[in-house]
């Protein structure tokens, strides 16, 4: 562990982990529920000598099943591995396109859970910011809180970004207005944007929320 | 016992089929929903002896249906089924009216325990509450 990293977390820091790291384990866990009952129905089958057994055709399909399952937790595991190595350094150089696929993905379930979808719409390549990349998901995090919040069950929140210069505006948009008053929900989102050096504000028209982030110090695409 | 009807509540679609087919070879007839709504609306249609419900599912909760399904049925026997190794939220369920909580993946046996058991349960609430009509309806004709 490198000495940034071994600074004492904000109590925020830890909740937006804690958050991440509980849904992916539930969803892990889901999987292997489900691994477990092919596993026991190939057993009931295999083993009841009154029932229509087991052929090859439904073995092959409860093999798939498990394929599924596998393959759906190794990318969820993927997901939070490369996300617990988001607190290795302090200061790293990311592709903003990228961390927003990977903010997305982390918070795909939630979303799942309101009933609502993220759709990312950004560039591969098209920004390079070098800082707190975990901050920037967090801001990221608190901001997709919100528009949560706001949103009506169908909806798509958009998670779009787009570079004008030296800067990169991250846009947070369910197509809703949301309370971006310091005093209220959103303070945690000024304090993190803020130890980032970015500014938060409405989205155009008023609508979403709009991160300002500064490129200058990092790296050109 | 056999026969048992039980209603399975998952969002994990292809998990409540699995089980539900598991319980099927076991004599029980199951009935399946999605979500709480669904969930709902099959239980306002028929009476199930145990109710199997996934704690965090998408749109109503776990914890919101079982208030519901306790609102519209007092004599329900709800095991709530969750990923979360939680035990305070299980102990909530139990407070609001559960009869039991069980952790996801399921151990098969402890699940067909408390189904049988909350069968069991079900069967006798029902016999009290029909005892209980029929000495209401004795009682207003003086009988």
């Amino acid at each position: 562990m490198t000495e940034d990293a071994a600074a004492v977390p904000e109590r925020s820091g830890l909740a937006f982990f804690g958050a991440m790291t509980a849904s992916a384990t539930h969803e892990i866990r889901n999987c292997l529920a489900i691994v477990r009952e092919v596993c026991g129905l190939i057993e009931d089958l295999r083993r009841d000598p009154r029932g229509p057994g087991l052929s090859p055709e439904r073995l092959g399909k409860l093999l798939e099943k498990i394929e599924r399952q596998v393959a759906r937790a190794d990318r969820v595991l993927v997901r939070l591995n490369r996300f617990a190595h988001s607190t290795d350094r302090e200061r790293v150089v990311v592709d903003v396109a990228d961390l927003l696929e990977l903010v997305a993905g982390l918070e795909a379930r939630t979303a799942e859970m309101r009933k609502v979808a993220i759709e990312v719409r950004a560039d591969p390549g098209s920004a390079v910011f070098e800082g707190d990349g975990f901050l920037l998901m967090q801001v990221v995090h608190l901001a997709l809180v919100l528009a949560f919040e706001a949103a009506r069950e169908g909806e798509r929140i958009a998670l779009a970004l787009a570079r004008a210069g030296a800067s990169a505006r991250i846009l947070v948009d369910g197509g809703r207005p949301l309370p971006l008053d310091e005093a209220g929900e959103a303070a945690g989102l000024h304090r993190a944007a803020g130890r980032l050096g970015a500014r938060v504000g409405p989205g155009p028209e008023g609508f979403g929320v709009a991160v300002e982030l500064d490129l200058s110090r990092g790296g050109e695409p | 016992m056999s026969g048992e009807r039980v209603l399975l509540v998952d969002d994990e679609v292809e998990f409540a089929e699995l089980l539900g087919e598991r319980l099927q070879a076991r004599g029980m007839r199951v009935d399946t929903a999605a979500d709480g709504s669904s969930a709902l609306e099959l239980a306002g249609r028929r009476s199930y002896d145990v109710i199997i419900l996934d704690m965090v599912m998408p749109g109503l909760d776990g914890m919101e249906v079982l208030r519901r399904l306790l609102g519209m049925d007092p004599t329900a026997q709800v095991i709530m089924l969750t990923g979360h190794a939680e035990v305070a939220k299980g102990v909530e369920a139990i407070k609001i009216g559960a009869m039991d909580y069980i952790e996801k993946p399921a151990d098969l046996d402890a699940l067909l325990r408390a189904i049988r058991e909350g069968s069991a349960r079900h069967a006798e609430l029902a016999q009290e509450r029909l005892r209980s009509r029929i000495d209401d309806i004795l009682e207003k004709k003086g009988w």
